[in-house]
């Protein structure tokens, strides 16, 4: 049995056309992403953890010269949002890695660890300094730093205040590409 | 009215593309399936920034615990790992990666396009281990010759043995410095550089490649969204005469038939549909009466960035254009003419330069951190290796009847360790690689011997292999089923090795030579 031609399943005069003027006569509403135009509302870490993942940022990816850091770019909100929406793994290598940083800077210093100065922060920072490893380090503290060391660095990179600034010095700063949107 | 097509091919990617365009060309009417959408570039991909995207491009987490080729821009793409479950053991993890769409993998491949050689059509006359395929190097020439003109593939010829040369779009461009210096240590220890052989073009994908073609022919129906659920026989004759499909969105069954049936869904695909396709006749998987079918998984194992430098001339912005960029590659060296370092076959190098390495290498932070980095900035040159993975009974992929898709189809079940074999040779390839980047001159900045998870590097092959021998094969040399003539598999499940060649361009020829088989035994009235 010979099968039947195959017809498209929207007739020619209907298809789209990217030269058709229609949609080209409705106006792009200037958007603003969420971000851009509120402040997240906290909800994954503590007051307390807030505090000492905002000098962790801080100290990790400070503003150098006009190269935004890590607060300028929002790093600890956007951080707060995104491990809350992650596993519980990482919930507590973060909550945990936060909480004995500050609970050391106490032992050590009497302070919190949002408190400490530059020279301070050091030695709770030291397995920072360790030569790279494959899949990172394997004690839980020293995981800790390495993983927010990394996400803090992506996340301030890929802020709108990094692109705003460094795009001037460099096309890639904006990070564009192309997005794909959802399939039916 | 029923409706019967010539040839019913399952999977539009590199294998189901190629025998459209060869079949329908040749004048069979095919009716091609595929499970995912077709993509409108036009009205599917927007520029956005990174800064815009809900998660900054970190992706929504958990979402491809498999697939980290997945980012943030094209996550939509990849086949989503709750509609399409798969298990493993919990201690062998397996990364299955997927794309369900027209084009299939072709969409998004890293257009590497390198011909097998004799040491692999013939390894075991080699080496001794494992089999040999039934077909030699000579036999599938003539198919390399025609599709790489297809895909403008680009290249120098070397006259490698081990690397067959093609037809090239020529590449005389100038390597840069730090790559002249990497290819002289190569030289001086006799391992042959070339520059990379690719795919050029736009988008050098079956989706604009090959089936625009085959639909001009008038002889190609192509139906996105359609998930094969089984193949069908003709329980008196025991030939393939179609398959049960399911409207991706609606879960409406169907049942398409055809005279003949190509299978070309990928390699765990193919073989997951075969499995699932039981009868009386073929009560463990549709043309596996010599149980082989699921068996032999292998890949090429990759070890990302194994040996990361720095060219020390180029610290601080000094690299520009002439010292730094581009890269090559290192075909097999080891065991070619003699067996050395205690392993059997060999491993590629991919190399390339001119970036800045990632921050997690420098051990620092803050104000030191950003000027390690700023010396390093596109002062850095780096090693992947792929490395050949001994095909073995025991890695294979079944069906785990416990877990089912999202309409309702058995999931397959993936098993896969890499072998002694494989960790040496990934030693050997670090170590080769450090010598090689310090003969250079460069500065070793990291460097190990940790393997992707197997099937990260998306070069899954095997499980329904080719061979001279019902009993110890799934194919014949034409990638026809031993038991069900009008039955072809033309992905790179019928690989038998895969050297550490990526496979893309194999599995084009081999479909092109299996569907001009096809049109010449339907000429004679054979099929």
């Amino acid at each position: 049995m010979a099968a039947l031609p195959a017809l498209p399943a929207i007739p020619a005069s209907a298809q789209y056309s990217g030269s058709q003027s229609s949609s080209s006569e409705i106006p792009k509403l200037q958007e603003t992403a969420p971000d851009a135009a509120a402040d997240g509302v906290p909800r994954c870490f503590s007051a307390v953890q807030m505090a000492t993942l905002a000098k962790l940022a801080d100290t990790i990816a400070p503003k150098l010269g006009e190269r935004p850091g890590a607060l300028e770019a929002g790093v600890p909100e956007f951080l707060d949002f995104l491990v809350g929406a992650s596993g519980t793994e990482r919930q507590t290598l973060y909550r945990n890695g936060l909480d004995r940083l500050n609970n050391e800077a106490r032992t050590r210093f009497g302070k919190s660890f949002a408190a400490l100065g530059p020279e301070e922060t050091k030695p709770l920072l030291a397995p920072l300094t360790q030569a790279w490893t494959y899949g990172g380090p394997r004690d839980p503290y020293a995981r800790f730093l390495s993983d927010a060391r990394d996400d803090i660095i992506q996340a301030t990179a890929s802020s709108r205040e990094y692109a705003r600034v460094m795009s001037r010095r460099s096309r890639s700063a904006g990070g564009m590409n192309f997005y794909w949107l959802p399939l039916d | 009215m029923p409706r019967n097509y010539d040839v019913l091919i399952i999977g539009s990617g590199a294998g189901g593309g190629m025998a459209a365009w060869v079949l329908a060309r040749g004048g069979a009417r095919c009716l091609m399936l595929d499970a995912g959408p077709a993509f409108d570039y036009d009205r599917q991909r927007v520029l956005k920034a990174v800064y815009d995207l809900p998660y900054r491009g970190f992706g929504r987490p958990g979402r491809f615990p498999h697939v980290t080729q997945a980012s943030e821009f094209n996550a939509n793409i990849w086949a989503d790992e709750k509609q399409n479950p798969y298990t493993y053991d919990p201690g062998d993890p397996y990364y299955w990666v997927r794309i369900r769409a027209i084009g299939g993998k072709t969409l998004l491949w890293g257009r590497q396009s390198w011909r097998l050689s004799d040491y692999e059509f013939k390894c075991r006359e080699h080496d001794g281990f494992g089999e040999n395929w039934p077909i030699r190097y000579s036999d599938l020439a003539p198919y390399y010759d025609r599709v790489e003109p297809m895909f403008k593939v680009s290249g120098r010829k070397e006259g490698l043995p081990q690397l067959p040369d093609g037809i090239y779009v020529p590449d005389e461009s100038r390597d840069s410095g730090c790559v002249q210096r990497f290819a002289a240590a190569c030289a001086k220890r006799n391992i042959p550089v070339t520059k990379m052989r690719r795919a050029t073009g736009t988008l050098a994908s079956s989706a604009n490649v090959l089936l625009p073609a085959a639909l001009e022919s008038g002889n190609l129906t192509l139906t996105p969204n359609a998930v094969v659920r089984e193949i069908t026989i003709d329980r008196n004759t025991g030939l393939a005469n179609g398959a049960l499909f399911l409207d991706r969105r609606s879960k409406r069954e169907y049942h398409a038939k055809a005279g003949i049936v190509v299978v070309a869904a990928s390699c765990i695909e193919s073989t997951r549909l075969l499995l699932n396709s039981k009868s009386r006749q073929f009560p463990d998987g549709l043309g596996n009466s010599s149980g082989v079918l699921g068996h032999y998984l292998f890949d090429q194992f990759y070890v990302k960035s194994g040996v990361l430098a720095v060219v020390p001339e180029a610290r601080g912005g000094k690299g520009g254009r002439g010292l730094m960029g581009g890269g090559g590659y290192v075909p097999r060296f080891r065991n070619l003419d003699r067996r050395e370092k205690g392993f059997l076959r060999g491993y590629a190098y991919d190399f390339g330069s001119g970036f800045t390495p990632a921050a997690k290498y420098f051990p620092a932070y803050g104000e030191e951190l950003q000027k390690q980095l700023d010396g390093a900035a596109g002062a850095g040159f780096s090693i992947t290796t792929m490395g050949e993975v001994l095909p073995r009974r025991e890695n294979f992929v079944r069906i785990d009847p416990d877990v089912k898709d999202e309409w309702g189809i058995p999931a397959a079940n993936i098993r896969q360790k890499y072998s002694d074999n494989e960790h040496a040779m990934a030693r050997d390839a670090m170590e080769t690689g450090i010598a090689l980047c310090r003969d250079a001159g460069f500065e070793v900045i990291a460097s190990h011997t940790q393997m992707a998870p197997p099937g990260e590097s998306i070069h899954e092959l095997g499980t329904c292999r080719m061979g001279d021998n019902p009993k110890t094969s799934v194919l014949n040399a034409h990638n026809q089923s031993h038991d069900v003539k009008n039955l072809f598999v033309t992905d790179g499940s019928s690989f038998v090795s895969g050297g550490a060649q990526n496979p893309t361009l194999t599995i084009l020829a081999l479909s092109m030579r299996a569907g001009e088989y096809i049109l010449e035994q339907k000429k004679k009235g054979l099929l």
